[in-house]
């Protein structure tokens, strides 16, 4: 298997490439005599705009240059032509030809020393020697020759970025083609466009030509691309046609009687551009079904339009009509950049290329590297100032200025949910605390609408999901639509065409969704068992209200004796304290209760001096209803007060046992024994044996001169009341 | 037990426990306090046993607790509450009070177990002592083994949570009833320490306002 190459690097290596490219044709632009002065065509004459400080025509701003010449070579009287930024605009062979020769004299002349301008200022000529310079500073090359390596240095690497994500895809590379003839087209158009007065005849030829043959070869990369791209609308060699037609001109105008063929490419162009524009008006109308297609082409397509149609309408018609370009040529270069900008943006918000939104982020970190790379070496050798000062100084510009730029464009060109987390989750909280189920099933639609903003959103059954998992959504229609399967608190929905229809839904869409739709099921679920476990709660502290405390009290309030009413409130208060400090632990276990009466009666009777013990029974671990939970403590704590109170004993014994369906206590002492009904009259075991008698139990109290046996036997099953409570 | 501390907000029950208190502790000088403040102020007087209700009006009895275990190291702090729920009385175990008390106890009772603590016998009900071995089967096998219980004062937390009496325990265990007292005091004792950080944290954020109040 062929080992692949991180796109990153292949992209850093374009990258690179491009700034080489830059630095070459910067070299050339400066590698030549210079005069030190800015000429512009006024009138039809040449005159001088502006010269460099100290420079012998410091007085001549304003004049007219008439001519030049050198000592022992013929003048060249200066004309608007020899000034021109695009010679391929002077209409015929002839006058290129004219022009080229003049441009070779001319660069002859300045290759003299001294140059001999003729000025004329006021109406007096005068003829001023000049001595040029070596070679052009780059401070001095005008910002028309940067935009053109600009604009070229970002056709190139878009093209590569698209390559290096999609190598099997033709359109990518068709891409790539015609950012390398927007390479050649506009660096070489730098080099010439921005001249100071001439160029030498090889150099000239040389970069003329890489003009024409770049802005052909940007036609076969367009016209290509939209027959092929996002439909392909021409199949086998037929596609060929536009390469070979191109082609063949390209051989025409570079290589046959050049330059006598070069007025013929401007024209060409014209017509490449109505093919072009052709070819996306017949992919408009092939995908007119398709509106994923069609948000894409709405992009690429009108930023072509847009780009290169506007270059060749603002640069290239009006000369073929006889009138002067609306736009400069170097400017008009600027409006190429659309079209990349197109195709950045169409990729991250459509998949343009079908390249995911992840891509410009290699794209982003290419830049970086290879800015870092830039920085540096413009610092170490422009600047010449040590290496490491300048690698901080680049470091700190990258991290100051680049990164935070580029982390604000990643996010923007992402424009993942908008809605940041911390909302999402308040959003999510809001749902599951909303009381009715039908408002909550609709802000859950609305909430996947503010996510996704989809065309369409719908609840659908289950059994429409087929075989979906819940909690993992999936992309159904190459992206057009996102199918959430329903959780157990959510339902189901299709979402259609995310962003108003406007792009695909991506993976990052699924991931999204799946996180979403898990922390709103969680969210829902957990929402739901707190509710149950809150009424739950609310259940057991009304049924201990109403048996236990409100029984307590009402006692409390009709016992006449003020002891009495101590001893009820102590008990309320004891079982107030235990209904607090057992929250969700209803109803008690039978452990638990016996474990707390035992600690409870047992610190009374040691206080009085009385030993009680607790025979022992295998009692099982198992929960009593909470009636005959409050009943059998009452039962104790009355028999244990009674015997206190009456019995005069020493000594007591206490015993619960449970069989079948029945609950019996006893509490047997060795005192002297009381008359029953008095003991019994006014206290809590009369209450407590009416009760008993009602739900069905037994209640006896059998006392001697010996001792007492108090007993009490107390159903299990719950009463009607509380089962239905 | 000579110098004596109540902290209670409740005027009726302040009466009550005072009562209580010099019936137990006959000749003692009962000092009063009805708020975390009043009790603050107190601290600067000899202290040999202070009863702490949990709920005050200014802030919770834990702070008066913590700042009386700081003052005087050597003093019992009882925490005495009503209606209080099992975890916060684990909780005022854990800050450092050597025992608690329920308000609504019966008065002889409630002597009864004054005086068995003022002797260091300290008393512990089955709820809490659930309370107490849930705190300590959370704590986990990660803790470290001086906060761990061994295996006799899990046997007397386990028999304590059935609803022994002390002297129950001891006799089922075979050993004597201060034994089991003791074994009750370590389990408090291991009950504040996984509770330490926290306390230290209270005590730098007290100095800190000491510090602020000076300041003023």
């Amino acid at each position: 298997m062929r080992r692949r190459i991180p796109p990153g690097i292949v992209l850093i290596g374009a990258l690179i490439l491009a700034l080489l490219l830059g630095a070459l044709c910067t070299r050339i632009a400066v590698d030549r005599p210079w005069l030190g002065v800015d000429l512009a065509v006024l009138q039809g004459g040449v005159v001088v705009e502006r010269v460099v400080d100290g420079s012998p025509l410091t007085g001549s701003v304003g004049a007219a240059v008439l001519a030049i010449g050198a000592p022992g070579k013929a003048f060249v009287r200066l004309d608007a032509a020899d000034l021109v930024e695009e010679p391929d605009a002077l209409g015929d062979g002839m006058r290129l030809r004219r022009f080229f020769a003049r441009q070779a004299q001319l660069d002859a002349i300045l290759r003299s020393d001294p140059v001999l301008m003729v000025v004329e200022q006021g109406g007096s000529e005068q003829t001023i020697a000049v001595t040029a310079a070596p070679g052009r500073p780059v401070t001095d090359l005008p910002w028309p020759f940067w935009t053109q390596l600009f604009v070229g240095a970002v056709g190139w690497t878009l093209g590569a970025w698209v390559v290096t994500l999609r190598p099997r895809d033709a359109a990518a590379w068709m891409l790539l083609l015609s950012g390398l003839g927007l390479a050649m087209a506009a660096q070489a158009a730098a080099i010439y466009s921005t001249r100071e007065l001439a160029l030498d005849a090889r150099t000239f030829g040389a970069v003329s030509r890489a003009n024409g043959f770049g802005t052909l070869l940007y036609g076969i990369g367009m016209v290509t691309l939209f027959l092929i791209y996002p439909r392909r609308l021409v199949r086998g060699s037929a596609l060929g046609l536009p390469a070979a037609m191109i082609g063949i001109m390209i051989f025409l105008v570079v290589a046959v009687d050049w330059p006598g063929n070069v007025p013929m490419v401007q024209p060409f162009v014209t017509a490449i551009m109505a093919v072009l524009l052709a070819a996306i008006v017949a992919q408009l109308v092939a995908n007119r079904r398709d509106p994923a297609a069609r948000a894409m082409l709405g992009w690429l397509g009108l930023s072509v339009i847009l780009g290169a149609g506007g270059f060749v309408l603002t640069v290239i018609i009006p000369p073929l009509m006889g009138r002067p370009p609306v736009l400069e040529q170097s400017t008009a270069f600027l409006l190429f950049l659309i079209i990349y900008v197109g195709v950045a943006l169409g990729v991250a918000r459509y998949r343009l290329f079908d390249l995911a939104d992840w891509s410009v982020g290699v794209l982003f970190y290419a830049i970086g590297v290879v800015l870092l790379l830039g920085l540096d070496a413009l610092l170490i050798y422009v600047m010449a100032i040590d290496r490491l000062p300048a690698l901080s100084l680049s470091l700190a510009a990258v991290c100051l200025i680049y990164l935070p730029l580029r982390h604000r464009l990643s996010r923007w060109s992402r424009r993942g949910s908008g809605l940041p987390m911390e909302e999402l989750y308040r959003l999510i909280t809001e749902i599951a605390q909303l009381p009715d189920a039908r408002l909550q099933m609709e802000r859950i639609k609305a909430l996947w609408g503010d996510i996704f903003h989809p065309l369409a959103i719908h609840q659908v059954p289950q059994a429409e999901m087929g075989t979906l998992r819940a909690g993992a959504p999936i992309l159904a229609d190459e992206g057009r639509t996102l199918l959430i399967p329903r959780g157990v608190n959510t339902p189901a929905f299709r979402l259609d065409y995310a962003g108003q229809g406007g792009r695909l839904f991506s993976t990052r869409d699924v991931r999204q969704a799946a996180t979403i739709s898990h922390l709103l099921d969680d969210t829902l679920g957990r929402h739901l068992a707190y509710k149950e476990a809150v009424a739950e709660e609310r259940t057991r502290i009304n049924r201990d209200m109403h048996d236990n405390i409100g029984i307590l009290l009402l006692s409390a309030l009709h016992s006449g004796n003020a002891e009495r009413k101590n001893t009820l409130i102590r008990q309320t208060l004891s079982d107030l304290r235990e209904i607090v400090s057992n929250p969700m632990q209803a109803p008690l276990p039978l452990l638990h209760l016996i474990a707390d009466l035992r600690a409870e009666l047992g610190e009374a009777v040691e206080a009085a001096g009385v030993e009680l013990v607790w025979e022992k029974v295998d009692l099982p671990d198992t929960t009593l209803p909470s009636q005959t939970v409050q009943m059998l403590r009452a039962f104790l704590r009355e028999a244990v007060s009674n015997m206190l109170r009456h019995a005069n004993a020493r000594r007591a014994t206490a015993s619960v046992t449970i069989s079948e369906g029945w609950i019996c206590a006893s509490l047997a002492d060795d005192g002297s024994g009381f008359e029953v009904e008095d003991a019994v009259k006014g206290n809590g075991l009369e209450n407590l044996r009416s009760r008993m008698l009602e739900s069905g139990g037994e209640f006896l109290i059998d006392s001697s001169s010996t001792g007492t046996r108090v007993s009490a036997r107390i159903s299990l099953a719950p009463s009607p009341a509380e089962a239905l409570g | 037990m000579k110098h004596i501390l109540i902290v209670e907000d409740v005027s009726e029950a302040q009466r009550w426990l005072a009562e209580i208190v010099a019936e137990a502790f006959a000749g003692a000088r009962i000092r009063t306090a009805n708020s975390v403040r009043a009790a603050n102020a107190q601290l600067g007087h000899p202290l040999d046993l202070a009863l702490i209700d949990l709920g005050l009006p200014d802030g919770s009895g834990l702070d008066v607790l913590r700042n009386t275990r700081m003052a005087h190291q050597n003093a019992t702090c009882i925490v005495t509450t009503v209606m209080s729920d099992d975890a916060s009385i684990v909780g005022a175990l854990s800050a450092g009070a050597d025992g608690y008390l329920l308000k609504e106890t019966a008065p002889n009772v409630l002597i009864r177990q004054l005086e068995q603590l003022s002797i260091g016998l300290p008393a512990l009900s089955p709820a809490v002592a659930r309370r107490v071995m849930e705190h300590f089967r959370q704590t986990g096998p990660a803790a470290e083994p001086e906060t761990q219980l061994t295996q006799r004062e899990m046997q007397v937390l386990e028999l304590i949570s059935r609803g022994l009496r002390n002297s129950e325990v001891a006799a089922q265990m075979g050993i004597a009833s201060t034994t089991v007292a003791g074994y009750i005091k370590t389990i408090y004792r291991k009950l504040g320490i996984g509770s330490r950080a926290e306390a230290a944290w209270h005590a730098a954020r007290l100095v800190l306002k000491k510090d602020s109040t000076k300041g003023r």
